[in-house]
């Protein structure tokens, strides 16, 4: 009876999934295969990374075919204008005005700022609910780069902040290493990759929760589509729900980082 | 290109919030670029070699290489090596504005102590001579006769030197400070209009020029009155 | 006519000024040969010859701004050497008068008069106020006190000269062609001045050729040429009876001209 059950329900999954097979739905994904470690190609000449793990776990799920494209970044939008690719998975931030040419799925990847400090420094900037405290920032002097979004973010949220602005990322980390500054914010991905995977930032941290605030920072990384895709689009958001909730999306980020780098809940923006 | 004049007047008056920083910039780093400049000076003219040849050497590097290079040096080199972070000077050298005031005087002093050998050699040899004929020590000579005429003869170079001092102290917005350089670049990168607001901070750097010149001029024409003839 | 300081009378009389085989060189050439001079206080003596004679180089080294490489040089009892102690006190008590006047041009008359005695005396301002009016009066421009040397004629400004030197109350006088640069009729503004310090009995060298000058107050005129002393002798003998055939040859040129 029970061998007859297991029999009936691997005909069924044939039966299901053949036809499937049969129309086998390819779905041509355009990245620049060269942003490690969200695109790239590994040792063994394989195409590796957070933006390669995200586009199989989709197709998996939505059960098509992948064939990735290497594109150069600037003409990423005009060759899927262009029909060369059906989506860009590439670690493309989604905003408005490349909302005008083109469409976004949810959001893959989160734009965010976190401060890194000393380890150990015990300047408890942040309360439990992840807002920061606001008095303990007096006399802490934050580096930040000139206009970036984590400058306008201590503008709006911390204004009484004593802020020194730099040039570019690199010149935050000398600074904080060399102690002019007490904290940095920026992407925490770069802060990883660049400065705390590094010997010179052996002695530091992350200080803070990742701070999130689309106002300031943006919706964040989505896969990128031509518009009119209604259809495709919410498959991918649905393929993306499933990727959350199921620990996926945290267990590519793993593979790079040792944080997550994605919405944890579910949210969708619109 | 659409230009926006309104930006123009509207950026100024942030720009100028940097001017007070500007000027503490040039102000000090002049007044101790000058301090040093006399005692290269007379390092350079002691014609002892032990002296000399340190204040060459000096001198060649600080002229020889851009000041950019100076500045980067000096906030970020230093504090690399532990000695400075450790030292008595690592409370000036922590600070942006510290470095920058460090990296102009340095700068600056080898510029001006040129200028001052030059007046120094330009002083006739016969007043010299007359001041040791009637038994000035050489003290009293290179005070009272040597220093006043040279100073005279220095004083176009000079001014042209602290013009050129007052354009550097923009690149001390390159190491994080706020004058009104680091004001205008944070404007730009805000709005994305290099134009209006570069533009803006010409203005007022040629205003700064233009009243540094007049302030010179007259001082010059002062310092003068003994060579106007009565004709 | 002036009276004149005789060698036999004063022959007791230490000499002020005492040089004995001077030489000096300019890199290989040699400036001075073998020179040796002694000057009594009170004596006056003019020194002529070509240029390049090597005639101011000998008064430059009596007060040392020019430094001689042997022999010796001893002013008012005190031997110049690269050792000795106190030049700049040498200095004070040898007054020198430039071919170019070397008034400070920065500092009106009356503080080009005030300035040595103020550093070097230690006189006080009025003192050294007083002291340099009385000798303006004396070159008689007391009225251009307070103006710049450049607002000067280069009569007055050697005339200034002179009473700078003047006010610091030398023992000696050193005179470069102090009427060289002047325009001519300048010259016997400030040759009245001299005749009239050689008058009070100041002691005096003086580079120079004005031979008028040299007939009416020297005691002795020097003859230089090519580093050498080739005549010297009291001016009555050395004008009308030269004996060295250069000395012949450069007097019929300046006289001459």
């Amino acid at each position: 009876m029970k061998k007859a059950f297991t029999l009936l329900a691997a005909f069924a999954v044939l039966a299901l999934g053949v036809p499937q097979t049969a129309s086998a739905e390819t779905l041509r994904v355009g990245m620049e295969c060269t942003y490690a470690p969200f695109n790239f190609k590994n040792a063994n000449g394989e195409l590796d990374g957070y933006d390669v793990d995200v586009a199989k776990g989709v197709a998996e799920i939505i059960g098509a075919d992948l064939e990735f494209v290497c594109q150069q970044w600037d003409g990423m939008i005009p060759a899927l204008l262009a029909n060369k690719f059906d989506l860009v998975v590439a670690s493309m931030s989604i905003t408005d005005s490349r909302l005008k040419k083109m469409d976004f799925s949810q959001p893959y990847r989160i734009s965010v700022g976190r401060l890194v400090g000393k380890k150990n420094a015990g300047l408890n900037l942040f309360d439990d609910a992840g807002k920061p405290i606001a008095a303990n920032f007096a006399g802490v002097k934050v580096g930040l780069e000139r206009a970036s979004t984590y400058a306008s973010w201590f503008e709006a949220v911390l204004p009484d902040a004593e802020v020194a602005l730099y040039d570019d990322n690199e010149s935050l980390y000398l600074d904080l290493v060399n102690g002019r500054t007490d904290i940095i914010m920026t992407n925490p991905m770069k802060a990883y990759l660049r400065f705390l995977s590094k010997d010179d930032g052996a002695g530091f941290e992350f200080v803070s929760p990742q701070v999130d605030e689309r106002k300031f920072f943006g919706i964040g990384v989505g896969i990128g589509l031509r518009q009119g895709n209604d259809a495709l689009k919410g498959r991918l958001n649905g393929a993306l729900k499933t990727l959350t909730e199921d620990g996926s999306l945290e267990k590519y980020a793993l593979k790079y980082f040792p944080f997550a780098i994605h919405n944890e809940k579910w949210i969708p923006v619109q | 290109m659409s230009f926006d004049f309104a930006l123009i007047v509207d950026s100024i008056p942030k720009i100028l919030t940097g001017i007070g920083l500007t000027f503490q910039l040039l102000f000090l780093s002049a007044v101790l670029g000058l301090a040093l400049a006399i005692i290269l000076l007379l390092m350079r003219i002691s014609g002892r070699w032990y002296l000399v040849a340190p204040t060459m050497v000096y001198i060649y590097i600080f002229r020889g290489t851009p000041i950019l290079v100076q500045i980067f040096i000096i906030y970020y080199g230093l504090p690399q090596l532990e000695f400075v972070r450790d030292s008595i000077f690592w409370p000036i050298l922590r600070e942006a504005f510290g470095c920058a005031i460090v990296a102009l005087t340095l700068n600056t002093g080898a510029y001006v102590s040129e200028i001052l050998r030059g007046g120094v050699l330009g002083v006739d040899r016969g007043l010299k001579e007359a001041g040791a004929a009637l038994g000035l020590s050489a003290r009293h000579r290179f005070i009272y006769v040597t220093a006043p005429i040279a100073i005279r003869l220095c004083l176009p170079a000079y001014s042209n030197d602290v013009i050129s001092l007052m354009k550097s102290t923009a690149l001390a917005s390159t190491i994080t400070l706020l004058d009104m350089m680091g004001i205008a670049r944070t404007i730009v990168a805000e709005t994305y209009a290099p134009y209006e607001i570069f533009i803006s901070v010409m203005v007022v750097y040629l205003i700064l020029t233009w009243i540094i010149q007049r302030g010179f001029g007259w001082m010059e024409k002062r310092m003068s009155r003994h060579v106007r003839s009565e004709a | 006519m002036i009276p004149k300081v005789l060698d036999m009378s004063d022959s007791d009389q230490t000499n002020i000024i005492q040089l004995e085989h001077v030489d000096k060189f300019f890199g290989a050439f040699q400036a001075l040969k073998n020179i040796s001079l002694s000057v009594k206080k009170g004596e006056r003596i003019v020194v002529c010859g070509p240029s390049g004679s090597g005639k101011s180089t000998l008064i430059r080294c009596i007060n040392r701004l020019e430094e001689h490489d042997n022999g010796k040089i001893v002013v008012n009892g005190h031997e110049l050497t690269s050792a000795v102690k106190d030049i700049d006190a040498v200095r004070s008590e040898v007054g020198m008068v430039f071919q170019s006047f070397n008034l400070f041009p920065h500092l009106t008359i009356i503080k080009n008069l005030m300035l040595a005695p103020r550093l070097v005396r230690k006189a006080s301002k009025s003192e050294a106020y007083d002291t340099a009016m009385r000798y303006l009066e004396r070159v008689k421009i007391p009225e251009q006190a307070d103006k710049y040397p450049s607002q000067l004629s280069g009569g007055q400004q050697q005339r200034v000269a002179i009473a700078r030197a003047l006010c610091m109350n030398p023992l000696i006088m050193l005179f470069d062609e102090p009427t060289s640069a002047l325009d001519p009729e300048m010259i016997s503004e400030v040759l009245d001045v001299m005749i009239d310090l050689a008058r009070e009995g100041m002691t005096m060298i003086v580079v120079s050729h004005e031979m008028g000058f040299a007939r009416k107050v020297a005691d002795l005129v020097v003859f230089m040429d090519q580093g050498e002393i080739v005549e010297s002798n009291p001016p009555e003998e050395f004008f009308d009876n030269p004996r060295n055939e250069r000395t012949k040859l450069f007097l019929s040129q300046i006289l001459s001209h």
